[in-house]
């Protein structure tokens, strides 16, 4: 069967509509996950969502704006959006260069940042940069809205906290109070179009003597869920950049991911690749 | 006409949209039809049950092996025809289609599929081809594991190597690979005039005719076949896939029926490119010279043979690849296995050897103390050179002149290629020949010619245009001849009723052999037109000479052509100039593989540079050069972009692609590049004029990619210090070459060389 399809132009609607038939209705927000997901499942004689509640038309949560230091970003902001606006490419270019790097153009042009979210994968593009900068989501029901670190909402690989008659509202990104270097890559296995097999977020900042003041690191498809490689920011805090810091970076990142994650067959082609892409990244964000 | 770039026929409907692909066949009404497949293999059906599910409402008929009313076997290879429609009770591979659901609605025949029951027994398998030989295994078929066994013996290589002083041993392997068109397999079948007639697309609707017609227990008249419009082929759409269903399910319900694949189904239900393993032991004098090469090649067939004999046999011809060599000793051997079956992919198995024998030039070339490009240049074949197989090349060996073509470019980019702290970055030559057309065996292509009422030249032939370019190609052929503008030739293709065969879009074949005989026609249509003209004149055939407006006699008489066809056609004279051309070739020796396989052989080198990542293990591709001997190219973009499209397909082979059943099964997880991955490709077209050609043309379908991987390797290697053996070169395999190389000084050394 065909699921029907749902696109409230309000969001009390929509979260009316979630209240009253809670597990039988799928958010779509963009759908370039969701429609392939609902695709294989109709393939393979599996269930599909009865339902699917489209939020990508709601005003509200397109929204984007900076209120007392923060940036506000509607979960329906397409990855097009954040890869273009100018006020995120000046506040928060590590998610401008994420975006950039996420799926096709075409993709880019549908996804939303609240779906990247709502996926939960564990090489989700949007993620790993929120992550570093420590966003804070806004999830919202009908009779009620919390606000809650990402790294609690998402609890496993494709799963979130989020309960059935919840919608992921928005997030909300702390500016630095001062100038921030940042970085964004990552590993696909071609140079376009392709799922991350890992990616690193990095934004640090330098004091004028050169040392590190503060750092934020985060890496995708490296645990299980989003969290940030405090570790390796440990090492860096009060420092001046250089080559054997990095190095001793790359393989205290190879150490949390070996503690997090477990052996497994693909750590092989995981830790090397991890321990590298840290040193570059801390390199190329320090200049070094 | 000849050499110029006219627009490629058809393109402008591609471009808006207007073309009507196999998978555009279907109508309003039309009963859907859709496949049952089975996941678990090997094993054995130990229960069927179909009666519910075709209960259901909207289902029409379930279809299984007991409705195939002739032999439920299939394959172009007539003495491997191994392969069943639907399961005659074994499933030898994943993915094998069990029973066939008619219904009203792709919805309805999903509930189907979804309420067949099925029950399977699991059986022992053998999924390793080496394992698939050796006493005591388990037998994908009765006749046994092996499917195939090529030899080509030429002098006593075993000798020559002992002697040699310099020798090379490696052992290099690939993955099987999807082609990956955009268009998946689409058609419809309708009963017509009490005849079935099935729409899809195809590279070979003649071929598909005579198997359907012995599925069906069938007359080959009884069944027409026509090729719809085809959105690439690459060997993939040279067996049948929804022909069949389409064709079994119209006989029994003479109802029209629909079927298109889903892309896992594109991609179980189809043919890979084979995983060879290839041994390769070469040998060198102390002046650079190759006095011996020793090949042994073991290749995965999977469950059926589809192409096996063939790549079985093109490979172990192609081992030297374009070098003279003349102590040759090469056991090819195909064996069966209950992996995915392999079939026809672009190039037949040369791919894969151009992969080892490029690897062995540059492993030798690094043993020696030559530089690799001039080391091909000193071991080239040239005009009246011996092959492997005792073949003597008379003319037309553009080898060396690609080579020379070659040289240049890589001298300017040499000082460019620096490595730093990142990127490892190296270049890489590739060479190749390639043989036109099917290997010793008569592959003929035959074609009509004739003027309409209206002056229109109309050119019959059953090639299948696939987006190579074949039409215009043919039609190009026919205007120069008769001196006339392209507009005014019209084609009929590929159509069973109105064509006859000009064999398979394959084996870069159809410029050559179906260009012969477009020109043959040609030649007969001309010869009829003057037979005419000189009854009425009375004068002698070689006094009247033909014009592009009209023809001309002896004492300035004219008439033009309109007319004379008109008035031989009102005296009862068929007006249709007939056509044919089968390459002379001979059949190799079975025993030594001895022969002349073709009548020609096109020559390709490139030169790629190459890109090592250190922090992924990515190699990027960012520049390559190929230099091809097409003979004469008839249309020059067309030959580009072959040579594009050949090239960006080589890159994937090389660095990215890998089917892995249940794994790499869609375009989210089998990776093929994208444009950000191809290449800047300078095409460079060399043509040596072969005087058996077509105004002098061979071919460049399969030879555009054959270079690729192998220049891409050779650079690879280069950028890495390690020789590369296994394609493709993914991120794993080049972390761990990384990681083992770390420290050390970049500098070619062979794994398993001596």
């Amino acid at each position: 069967m065909k699921p029907s399809y749902l696109a409230p132009l309000t969001l009390e609607e929509a979260l009316e509509h979630l209240n009253r038939r809670g597990e039988t209705v799928r958010v779509l927000a963009g759908g370039t996950d969701l429609m392939v997901e609902i695709r294989a499942a109709r393939l393979k004689g599996n269930t599909v969502p009865p339902a699917l509640l489209d939020v990508s038309a709601i005003p509200e949560l397109r929204e984007i704006r900076m209120e007392a230091g923060h940036l506000h970003l509607g979960a329906a902001v397409t990855f097009h959006t954040l890869e273009h606006d100018p006020l995120i490419k000046k506040m928060v270019p590590v998610l401008s260069a994420a975006a950039a790097q996420m799926g096709s153009v075409q993709v880019r042009r549908l996804a939303t940042i609240g779906g990247n979210v709502g996926t939960a994968s564990p090489a989700g593009d949007g993620i790993t940069p929120l992550t570093a900068l420590d966003a804070e989501v806004k999830v919202v029901s009908r009779d009620k809205s919390r606000v809650l670190p990402l790294t609690d909402l998402i609890t496993g690989p494709g799963r979130t906290g989020l309960a059935a008659n919840e919608l992921i509202h928005s997030f909300s990104l702390a500016f630095p109070a001062a100038p921030e270097r940042c970085f964004f890559s990552k590993i696909m296995r071609r140079r376009a179009v392709a799922i991350a097999r890992m990616n690193l977020a990095v934004q640090i900042r330098l004091v004028d003597s050169g040392m590190i003041q503060s750092s934020r690191i985060a890496a995708g498809a490296v645990f299980p869920t989003p969290r940030r490689l405090m570790e390796v920011e440990g090492l860096l805090i009060g420092q001046l950049p250089g080559k054997e810091l990095f190095q001793a970076c790359g393989r205290r990142a190879v150490e949390a991911m070996r503690v997090v994650s477990g052996r497994r067959p693909s750590m092989a082609y995981k830790e090397p690749a991890l321990e590298r892409l840290v040193v570059q990244g801390l390199e190329q964000t320090c200049g070094v | 006409m000849i050499g110029t770039n006219p627009i490629k026929i058809g393109a402008r409907e591609r471009v808006l949209g207007l073309t009507r692909f196999g998978v555009d066949q279907g109508r309003p009404g039309d009963l859907y039809l859709l496949l049952l497949r089975a996941f678990t293999a090997p094993a054995r059906i130990k229960r069927l049950e179909s009666d519910a599910a075709g209960r259901l409402p909207g289902v029409v008929r379930i279809f299984t092996a007991a409705d195939i009313p002739g032999i439920n076997r299939i394959g172009i290879i007539p003495s491997t025809k191994d392969q069943p429609v639907l399961s005659d009770g074994l499933i030898r591979c994943r993915g094998e289609a069990v029973a066939l659901v008619a219904a009203e609605t792709q919805e309805a025949g999903m509930q189907a599929l979804g309420a067949i029951e099925l029950e399977l027994e699991p059986l022992a398998g053998v999924f390793d081809p080496k394992r698939a030989l050796e006493p005591d295994v388990p037998l994908v078929h009765e006749k046994g594991n092996l499917l195939f066994r090529q030899r080509v013996i030429r002098g006593h290589a075993d000798e020559a190597l002992a002697r040699s002083p310099y020798r090379l041993r490696t052992v290099y392997s690939t993955a099987p690979v999807e082609h990956g068109p955009l268009e998946v397999e689409g058609g419809r079948a309708d009963w017509e005039d009490g005849r079935i007639s099935v729409t899809a697309c195809t590279q070979n609707p003649h071929y598909d005719q005579s198997d359907l017609a012995r599925l069906l227990g069938l007359p080959p008249e009884l069944i027409r076949v026509r090729q719809s419009e085809t959105g690439g082929g690459f060997g993939k759409k040279l067996d049948l896939s929804v022909q069949s269903y389409l064709a079994l399910a119209a006989f029994h319900l003479k109802r029209p029926v629909r079927m298109v694949y889903s892309r896992e189904e594109s991609f179980l239900g189809t043919g890979k490119r084979h995983a060879l393993l290839i041994d390769y032991e070469s040998g060198m004098d102390a002046q650079g010279k190759l006095t011996a090469v020793k090949v042994d090649i073991l290749g995965d067939s999977g469950a059926y043979a589809s192409y096996g004999f063939a790549v079985c046999m093109r490979a172990a011809v192609h081992a030297t690849g374009p070098y003279e060599v003349p102590h040759v000793l090469v056991d090819s051997r195909m064996a069966y296995t209950n992996n995915a079956w392999a079939g026809a992919m672009r190039g037949f198995g040369v791919p894969q050897m151009a992969f080892a024998h490029e690897g062995q030039m540059d492993g030798l070339a690094d043993l020696i103390g030559l530089d690799p490009l001039e080391l091909r240049l000193g071991n080239c074949l040239r005009n009246g050179s011996t092959t492997a197989t005792g073949q003597i090349l008379k003319d037309s060996v553009g080898i060396g002149d690609c080579l020379r073509r070659l040289g240049k470019i890589y001298r300017a980019w040499q000082p460019r290629v620096r490595s730093d702290e990142r990127f490892r970055r190296g270049l890489g030559i590739g060479a190749m020949y390639y043989g036109i057309g099917n290997t010793g065996v008569s592959n003929p292509s035959s074609a009509q010619m004739e003027f309409s009422a209206s002056g229109e030249l109309i050119v019959y032939t059953g090639a299948a245009e696939i987006g190579q370019g074949s039409d215009t190609v043919l039609a190009q052929m026919a205007a120069h001849y008769f001196g006339m503008p392209l507009e005014q030739v019209r084609l009929v293709r590929g159509d069973t009723k109105r064509t006859t065969s000009a064999g398979a879009s394959s084996a870069s074949r159809q410029t050559y052999i179906s260009g012969n005989a477009v020109l043959d026609a040609a030649r007969d249509l001309e010869r009829i037109l003057k037979e005419g003209a000189a009854a009425m004149w009375e004068c002698r055939l070689d006094e009247i000479e033909y014009k592009s407006t009209g023809m001309e006699g002896p004492r300035g008489e004219s008439i033009p052509v309109t007319e004379i066809v008109a008035r031989l056609a009102r005296q009862g004279r068929e007006v249709k100039g007939n056509g044919r051309f089968d390459p002379p070739v001979t059949v190799l020796d079975h025993q030594t593989g001895q022969g002349a396989p073709y009548a020609s052989y096109a020559f390709a080198a490139q030169l790629a540079s190459v890109e090592v990542d250190t922090v992924s293990g990515l190699v990027r591709v960012p520049r390559v050069a190929a230099a091809h001997d097409v003979g004469r190219a008839i249309n020059r973009r067309a030959v580009r972009g072959q040579i594009a499209g050949g090239v960006v397909m080589g890159v994937g082979f090389a660095t990215m692609e890998e089917f892995i059943p249940g794994k790499t099964d869609n375009f989210r997880e089998y990776h093929m590049p994208t444009m950000a991955d191809a290449p800047r490709i300078t095409p460079l077209i060399i043509e040596s004029h072969d005087p058996s050609g077509p105004y002098g043309a061979k071919g460049v379908g399969e030879p555009s990619l054959i270079p690729t991987a192998p220049a891409v390797a050779n650079a690879a290697s280069r950028a890495l210090g390690v020789r590369m053996t296994h394609l493709p070169m993914s991120l794993e395999r080049v972390m761990e070459t990384l990681s083992q190389t770390r420290n050390s000084k970049p500098e070619i050394r062979n794994k398993s060389g001596f």
